[in-house]
């Protein structure tokens, strides 16, 4: 049994979450069951009711995340990787077996894509990871096989979904989590030159239709009707929105179909589209406070591993904000990736809420001091 | 180091968030004005209204075309692969022969989209209640109502005013009216001599679409303006009659006002339903038509091509009286033939005619005359007099392939290529026979300028045309009068050729002249027309004009292998101008 010395401190924790933040959470919550709405073309059963129930999970385990004593977390971090990384394994068998591509585990009330949890457990790993190195260690290359082995593994399972998106997240999740944990710069210079000589290689393993998108972001009119016509009809919805926006349910593009995956990756654009410049800039505001918080945490946390934590969460918030819309907004090819909290699905609305509650665990527990563990913690 | 590194790392994300807002701004505002009309462009999409055609009737008021509601079956194209399974699953639902529904879904490219295609028209009014009931489940078909144009007298002015067709590859498709798949413009015929004004302004239909092309409501329409009526000179009555007087003889009638250029009516039969070619034509149709020896398709009265026979004999006594080598009174012995060196040129009557004069000759159509004063006239004189007759070129209806026909002469058998010209050919052309050729229209207008005093009329269809005419014909009025005379005299003296088909009521009388074009070239004196087969029996030809106290119409008639122009084409003239005369009276 919990003795209420315990109950007091749970309590405690959760009144200490930082308000103005939870509000911003809140808000982008809100904003996404109104966009749900409109998505539905004014509905609020189709999308927006069961996004809601998603959020109820999410906020649980945001709740749960926040209560949990640092030291446990710390502790289950490579637990949850594990299962993760389980997990992944678990899809490709059933793709396998399924004879196609493969990316979720269904659940019942939604389909669980493990891909989406891999985000966090990369960040936990990883900070785990370096929380336990020193700093002369991670000047030493083969101190780095481990945390390469703990992200290529995942990165490797998920390319092989196909899921370029989710990887290349993932990948850049890691790659900012040890920039942050201080790896000497020249790795990341011989990483990044490995990287461009790969380009082509990697280039001539993708996908015919990913070849496609590639091709057909560095020149969407060439194909209008085809690939092209997402970026073309997103591109056209934004520009319509103009200043104030058309109002909600009145924009064109989304409500006649033209826009397609209206719900999902392309949810912004109906935002731009109904809101216009005010309500987008304002969507940006939200973000930018959100991503403000992780650097703030970065700044402040008094122990590396929550240090970190800020740092993927920040990293992986960012990415998705920024390629998500830098995609609909037609400055990079089409990738599937969903914009934090906006998009429509299950798997990433409640990473996404975990994230939140890890900055929030963080900022809570930023006083804490915990004991760097020599052997790494194994 | 960490504080620099979060430093870079918030930078970082601030530039980025600095270009996702400029992006924003650069689409919002700079492209905003350009991207909200793309916008609009998608919503709305603009419908042409086919505007109705215009009515054409008959000098009375009478509809010869006019428009039916057709209700038509589309499916847009917008969107393909959409369409593609819609069609297949229309095709299950009215269930069409599978052959059928893969013609129509031959014409929906799989990815590249175009207008609305036509998937069937003239729906029965069960199909249409069937549709409309699944039309839930079938986003992307419409039905329209459009219209089909009517033509009440089907074949029996069929070459007159042609029919309507789909716009084709071929055809001008200047206009964004013309690429409308259910557009339809004249192909022949008066409906494609005055396309223009019956055509028409189109309207325009603003609608709000939907991404698959679904129409959501019409945000605006502005009505079609209708193509104007055509009236023309040609009475439904007339031609009517002509038609039912034709029956199942192969031939063309035309009957014209002398003083005007009017064309009361321009009959060519066998001829095809119209209807059935704005429909759409239909294959087995179309192979019976094509196959008929009598031609239906051809319009007879301007593209048909004939000796005009005897009924040339005027144009030969009138180029000899004006070149002063025959006079009223000038006589000629024929003894049943005629001699042009050592070669022999029979006249139809073996026995012989005896003594004839220009009158006579005509009345009683001596070969042996018209072989005399056509050798001393000469063949250029006999070619000059011929074209301002109206032969040797086109009327200049405007109709569609109108033939020129030919009025033969040493300069145009230079020009032909068949080397120089031979006197016995004179003796031929003297008598209609030979290489002169002539279309039933030419024939009418040959003797209209012969009984309106020389006025070198042109025909027309609309009162709209204006009457046209080359001036007058250099000829004292004196020698038309006697040509005239003698084609009176064709049906009013006993001894002329057509005296069986004169008319004994002195308000009705009328003059004409007979002629028998030869098919096969040598035919042997005395044969029985009747017994030989249809195609090389002779065409029967008759041009008349009356009433004779009050000169006002005239006709020329062609039988297709009727065997004679007494026998064939003047009992068909004689009710001809009684109709006429009365009709008109």
């Amino acid at each position: 049994m919990i003795s209420s010395h315990k109950w007091r401190k749970l309590a405690r924790n959760l009144q200490e979450v930082h308000a103005p933040i939870m509000m911003v959470i809140v808000a982008l919550c809100a904003v996404a069951l109104v966009m749900q709405y409109s998505a539905a073309g004014g509905r609020w059963s189709t999308f927006a009711w069961p996004q809601a129930i998603r959020m109820v999970i999410g906020f649980v385990v945001f709740a749960v995340i926040i209560v949990t004593p640092t030291q446990r977390l710390l502790k289950l971090s490579y637990l949850a990787y594990g299962g993760c990384l389980l997990l992944l394994i678990v899809v490709e068998a059933i793709g396998f077996i399924g004879m196609g591509a493969q990316r979720w585990v269904s659940l019942g009330v939604f389909n669980l894509q493990p891909s989406e949890l891999m985000k966090l457990g990369v960040i936990l790993a990883l900070a785990r990871y370096f929380h336990g190195a020193t700093l002369e260690g991670t000047r030493h290359l083969l101190v780095l096989l481990v945390p390469a082995v703990l992200v290529l593994l995942p990165v490797a399972l998920i390319l092989k979904q196909p899921n370029l998106g989710t990887a290349t997240i993932v990948a850049f999740i890691a790659f900012c989590v040890c920039f942050m944990a201080g790896i000497r710069w020249y790795y990341f210079a011989g990483l990044i030159v490995s990287a461009a000589a790969a380009l082509p290689i990697a280039y001539s393993l993708l996908h015919d239709y990913q070849k496609r998108r590639v091709m057909t972001f560095l020149d969407p009119a060439s194909d209008p009707l085809g690939a092209g016509y997402n970026i073309i009809q997103s591109k056209i919805a934004i520009g319509s929105g103009g200043f104030m926006g058309k109002g909600l349910l009145n924009g064109s593009q989304g409500q006649l179909d033209f826009l397609p995956e209206k719900q999902t990756d392309f949810i912004f654009t109906m935002l731009a589209e109904e809101f216009g410049f005010i309500g987008s800039l304002g969507l940006l505001v939200l973000y930018a406070a959100l991503l403000g918080f992780a650097l703030l945490l970065m700044r402040n946390c008094r122990n590396t591993y929550g240090r970190l934590i800020a740092a993927g969460v920040g990293a992986m918030l960012f990415a998705h904000i920024f390629i998500n819309m830098a995609m609909v907004m037609g400055m990079i090819p089409v990738v599937g990736v969903p914009l934090p909290f906006l998009s429509y699905g299950g798997s990433f609305l409640i990473s996404t809420l975990a994230a939140c509650g890890l900055l929030m665990h963080v900022y809570i527990h930023r006083d804490t001091m915990l004991p760097r563990n020599r052997n790494f913690g194994f | 180091m960490m504080n620099r590194r979060t430093l870079i790392f918030g930078g970082a994300q601030a530039a980025a968030g600095v270009a996702l807002a400029s992006r924003l701004y650069y689409l919002q505002f700079v492209r905003g004005e350009e991207l909200r009309t793309d916008a609009e462009g998608n919503r709305v999409k603009v419908q042409l209204i086919i505007p109705p055609r215009g009515v054409i009737t008959d000098r009375v008021g009478i509809v010869m075309a006019g428009n039916d509601v057709n209700y038509r079956l589309f499916i847009d194209r917008d969107n393909p692969a959409q369409a593609r399974k819609i069609l297949v699953r229309l095709g299950k639902l009215l269930a069409w022969e599978p052959a059928f529904t893969q013609k129509l879904l031959d014409q929906i490219h799989p990815r590249r989209p175009a207008g609305p295609l036509m998937l069937a028209e003239q729906l029965p009014w069960e199909m249409m209640a069937k549709i409309e009931f699944h039309l839930p489940e079938l986003p992307g078909v419409a039905i329209e109502e459009g219209q089909w144009r009517n033509y009440p007298f089907a074949d029996h002015a069929a070459h007159l005013l042609g029919y309507v067709g789909k716009v084709s590859e071929r055809d001008n498709r200047d206009h964004p009216l013309l690429k409308l798949p259910d557009m339809k413009i004249g192909k022949n015929g008066i409906e494609y001599l005055f396309e223009e004004r019956l055509r028409g302004v189109a309207g325009t239909r603003h609608i709000e679409v939907n991404a698959l092309g679904q129409p959501i409501r019409e945000l605006k329409k502005d009505a079609p303006t209708p193509g104007g009526a055509l009236k023309l000179t040609v009475d439904s009555r007339l031609q009517e009659f002509i038609v039912q007087r034709l029956g199942d003889q192969s031939g063309a009638v035309v009957v014209m006002n002398v003083h005007t250029g009017d064309l009361l009516a321009l009959v060519s039969m066998p001829a095809f339903d119209p209807n059935e070619f704005s429909k759409g034509i239909k294959e087995g149709y179309w192979k019976a038509l094509n196959a008929n020896e009598r031609i239906p398709l051809m319009n007879k009265a301007i593209t048909g091509q004939y000796p005009p026979g005897s009924a040339f004999k005027m144009i030969t006594g009138l180029a000899a009286l004006r070149e002063g080598k025959m006079t009223a009174s000038t006589t000629v012995h024929c003894p049943g033939h005629y001699m042009l060196g050592n070669h022999r040129f029979n006249c139809w009557k073996p026995e012989g005619h005896g003594a004839m004069n220009y009158r006579t000759a005509l009345a009683q159509s001596c070969d042996t005359f018209f072989y005399t004063v056509g050798k001393a006239a000469g063949i250029e004189a006999i070619a000059k007099m011929a074209k301002e007759l109206g032969l040797g070129a086109s009327t200049e209806l405007g109709l569609m392939s109108e033939k020129s026909g030919i009025v033969p002469s040493p300069e145009w058998k230079r020009q032909v290529g068949r080397g120089a010209w031979n006197p016995g050919e004179t003796i031929n052309t003297s008598i209609g026979q030979g290489d002169v050729l002539t279309t039933p229209i030419q024939l009418a207008v040959m003797t209209a300028r012969m009984v309106n005093g020389g006025k070198m009329i042109h025909p027309r269809l609309s009162e709209e045309t204006e009457t046209r005419s080359d001036g007058f014909i250099d000829i004292d009025e004196e020698f038309l009068k006697l040509a005239m005379e003698g084609m009176d005299m064709v049906t009013n003296d006993p001894r002329g050729t057509a005296y069986g088909s004169g008319i004994r009521d002195e308000a009705f009388r009328y003059g004409g002249k007979t002629g028998t074009s030869q098919v096969r070239r040598i035919t042997v004196r005395g044969v029985n027309q009747n017994t030989l087969p249809w195609k090389y029996r002779h065409h029967g030809v008759f041009v008349g004009y009356g009433p004779t106290h009050d000169v006002k119409y005239a006709c020329a008639v062609l039988i297709e292998h009727g065997g004679g122009g007494a026998s064939a084409a003047a009992p068909v003239a004689k009710d001809v101008m009684m109709k006429t005369m009365e009709l008109f009276a």
